[in-house]
């Protein structure tokens, strides 16, 4: 997720590392480090709670010197390029103290189980990180200096690297699961280590593992797996990374492990069948297409598929277009939705807002649920006219912006703009005549989407507003507008 | 201001220039957190200048000169730097050995790093609490034709036109206003654009900001313009009077000037807004000058003038501060000494 304007910062878990030495005599200013599962580019950059950028290619970040915890949000797993600057979105947090030159799933368990039994404002020192890597190589049975080498360049650390994600990602639907989901699994590795009960296989003890895992949520919290949902689970990852434990180059880890993370996504797209709805509520007017007519670029007489003869205040995407894989809970994500003209003109009307939750109930797509989370829901708009007047603000909603039926998933422009009332946004784009793309894009929460009987990487789509971009998963459609 | 210097055999002047106002006020600035600082009483203007002339023959004289400014009011003070040339040519006879004509051209340059005004302003529906002209200037060009009549020895009359055009600009304005949701926004704004933008948390609305790709998309939206409320041009024209009077080593000059300002885009706009723009000064002096001593000369000056300092320093005139141009007239006072050269 790379949205800028913030207005709030996202905090790091209560983890702070204070530094026995600095490992490097460098007089640098600054840290630099890369976040590796494969390369992870675009992700958002924490310097100790603060949001400092995104990662570049190669995953190379830095933080100022003094950081002592490092924290990658999202981004794109571009496997071994390193020169791409996109790629599969990568679910997920990583962390690792600010002096370590790799970020990883490697270090996130580490850090994890570092944390472990710490009182409320304890700090933790380098020691116990040191302490906790070794208690990691123990409890996984794989040497230490392979755990932590080199996560592009040494085959088994790579393979150890995606086999802790795919176990990760089997819980973590959304960016913010994925630490409640290492700190589970840290446990399990910790109480494995303590025990003495020997090494457990990321290879072949999946069955083990993912029960133990699941047995640290309470029953009814959002990671917590229903029986048959595990199974299905724990078939999936056992298959994954008995493959990824075969394979004998990282580029080909890479490949498998993305396969793998697109099956276990809990939400798929259903192009094919789904259909979106264009309304004016005031005129009781609508228009309903098939998703690939609203996708369609092609103008036929100079208008889209998709032409209204008025104002349009809503999009409604019907239900059917998500398809439920399992129970998701509260999974909060990160939404865009944007208009903007394509006729050689500025107008643009866009929405950003990282305080979206999705909750959605496996194998019912009524059962769709996105929600502002309405404690203190902040939602930033940008207009562009025609003159290029650009007007941006950031708005604190009463949690009702974004609103489903279960039937439907609407984007209610009338709701929105009763958030931005008296700043003037609505005119500039909807109440002219125009050829429009509409871009809906949701990210941090794994989606992938199935043509047919294929199931693949879902289709990406950027949305990028003057300071404010959001890349991910969703739609994009054209309407023409004819007053 | 100009002192009279005797220098019909001196080929270069150097003086030191000194004026002052009668009006004091009690200088106390708004603070950022509210309230105001302690008084301090301050001349509303002072200004230190060097003027160096040479005249290389009887006829022509060159004229270069350098002050700084500082102006005050009761929450605002500034230094405003001020540069000069200008030549002149005497010619003579015309009409006669007792008349003379001098014509000439001046170039006058004022800039400062910021102006400030720290005072609540009303401008159409908008209330300004703070306003900033950044690297504002003028410059102006002026041409003169003045005829000297010799009545007796020691006594002469000048006669004279002047007329000449303005052109002030600035690097940018900045400032903040209140709108009637009782929240500060501020702004910066140049010739080619600029952005509102909300100074805190107003209501539910965390930030907002407005970006202006130009002069016109700003007007039209906010009834604000840079290029139609702060910057401008002007031509000017009027006529002046002075009358000479030598007794030895003393010098007494006595005059009076008009002039009339047109400034066709801002006066235009002000009109529209309400406004009655300030199009006119007058001045008139008494200068007393002693030189009894070979190479040095020394003087004084009496100035009143009305829409005082419309003359001096342009680019303080524009349609948020025309409302100082107005009402009472200002008493200056000036000092010099000058050192003559052969």
């Amino acid at each position: 997720m790379i949205y800028q304007f913030p207005t709030k910062l996202f905090t790091a878990a209560a983890v702070v590392l204070s530094l026995a030495a600095c490992s490097s005599s460098s007089k640098s200013p600054s840290l630099s480090s890369q976040a590796v599962d494969g390369f992870i580019v675009g992700a958002d950059v924490y310097c100790d709670g603060v949001l400092s950028g995104v990662t570049q290619t190669a995953g190379r970040f830095s933080c100022p010197r003094g950081t002592v915890l490092s924290r990658i949000v999202g981004g794109f797993d571009v496997g071994f390029d390193t020169t791409a600057t996109t790629g599969t979105p990568f679910t997920g947090v990583l962390t690792a103290p600010a002096t370590e030159p790799f970020v990883t799933p490697m270090t996130t368990l580490s850090v994890a189980i570092a944390s472990e039994d710490l009182a409320d404002g304890e700090t933790l020192d380098l020691t116990r990180f040191r302490q906790a890597r070794t208690t990691l190589a123990t409890s996984l049975g794989i040497a230490e200096d392979t755990l932590f080498g080199d996560p592009s360049g040494n085959l088994e650390t790579v393979k150890a690297n995606a086999q802790i994600n795919q176990v990760l990602a089997a819980f973590a639907q959304s960016n913010d699961a994925y630490e409640e989901a290492a700190t589970a699994f840290a446990g399990v590795l910790k109480e494995r280590a303590d025990s003495n009960a020997g090494p457990i296989s990321l290879t072949s003890e999946v069955e083990v593992l993912l029960p133990a895992i699941n047995a640290k949520f309470a029953p009814g919290s959002r990671l917590f797996k229903p029986i048959a949902e595990l199974n299905t689970t724990v078939a999936k990852v056992n298959e994954a990374n008995r493959a990824i434990s075969e394979l004998s180059s990282r580029d080909l880890v890479a490949e498998v492990s993305k396969e793998a993370l697109i099956k276990l996504a809990p939400v798929t797209i259903a192009r094919s069948r789904a259909s979106v709805t264009l309304s004016n509520d005031a005129l009781r007017a609508s228009e309903t297409l098939t998703l690939t007519e609203f996708e369609s670029d092609t103008q036929v007489g100079g208008m889209y598929n998709a032409t209204f003869y008025s104002g349009v205040t809503s999009f409604e995407y019907d239900s059917d277009v998500f398809e439920i894989n399992e129970n998701v809970v509260n999974a909060g994500v990160s939404m865009a939705f944007e208009i903007k003209s394509v006729n050689n003109d500025q107008r643009s009307l866009s929405f950003f807002s990282d305080d979206v939750v999705v909750s959605a109930t496996k194998d019912r797509s009524d059962s769709l649920v996105v929600t502002m989370n309405s404690d203190d829901a902040v939602f930033s708009a940008r207009a562009t006219d025609t003159a290029g007047t650009a007007t941006l603000a950031t708005v604190e909603t009463d949690g009702e912006t974004l609103k489903t039926d279960g039937s439907t998933f609407t984007i209610d422009l009338v709701k929105i703009n009763e958030q931005l009332e008296d700043l003037g946004f609505m005119d500039s784009v909807l109440s002219s005549n125009g050829d429009y793309q509409v871009t809906l894009v949701i990210t941090g929460l794994r989606i992938n989407e199935r043509m047919g009987a294929d199931t693949m990487q879902a289709e990406q789509y950027m949305i990028e507003s003057g300071e404010m971009s959001l890349k991910g998963v969703g739609f994009r459609g054209y309407m023409s507008i004819r007053l | 201001m100009a002192f009279p210097v005797a220098q019909a055999s001196t080929a270069y002047t150097f003086t030191l220039q000194h004026e002052t106002v009668n009006d004091k006020v009690n200088y106390s600035p708004n603070l950022p957190e509210g309230g105001f600082a302690p008084a301090e009483q301050r001349p509303r203007f002072q200004s230190n200048g060097v003027v160096f002339s040479y005249r290389p023959d009887s006829a022509v004289r060159y004229r270069f000169s350098a002050a700084q400014q500082e102006m005050t009011s009761l929450r605002d003070s500034f230094v405003i730097e001020n540069v000069s040339a200008g030549v002149s040519r005497q010619i003579q006879p015309v009409f006669g050995r007792r008349h003379s004509v001098d014509i000439g051209v001046d170039l006058r340059i004022n800039s400062a790093d910021e102006i400030y005004k720290n005072s609540y302003t009303a401008h159409a529906d908008l209330l300004l609490t703070e306003i900033r002209l950044i690297q504002p200037r003028d410059l102006r060009l002026s041409i003169h034709s003045d005829l000297t009549i010799a009545l007796r020895e020691r006594l002469s009359l000048t006669l004279g036109v002047q007329t000449g055009l303005t052109q002030t600009d600035q690097k940018e304005v900045t400032g903040v206003v209140r709108l009637n949701n009782d929240c500060n926004y501020a702004f910066n704004a140049s010739t080619s654009g600029g952005t509102i933008r909300q100074v805190e948390r107003c209501g539910r609305v965390i930030s907002y900001q407005k970006q202006y790709p130009s002069d016109r998309t700003l007007n039209d939206d906010i009834g604000f313009s840079v290029a139609e409320d702060i910057t401008y041009r002007d031509y000017f024209f009027g006529p002046r009077l002075s009358l000479h009077w030598r007794l030895g080593y003393w010098q007494l000059n006595t005059g009076y000037q008009f002039r009339k300002y047109v400034r066709p885009a801002l006066d235009d706009r002000m009109r529209s807004l309400g406004i009655s723009p300030v199009n006119h000064s007058q001045d008139a002096f008494v200068a007393l000058s002693y030189n009894g001593f070979r190479k040095w000369q020394s003087g004084v000056r009496i100035n009143y003038q009305k829409a005082a300092f419309l003359n001096d320093i342009p680019f303080l005139y524009n349609a948020f501060t025309h409302e100082r141009f107005r009402g009472n007239g200002v008493v200056r006072y000036g000092f010099s000494v000058t050192r003559l050269f052969d």
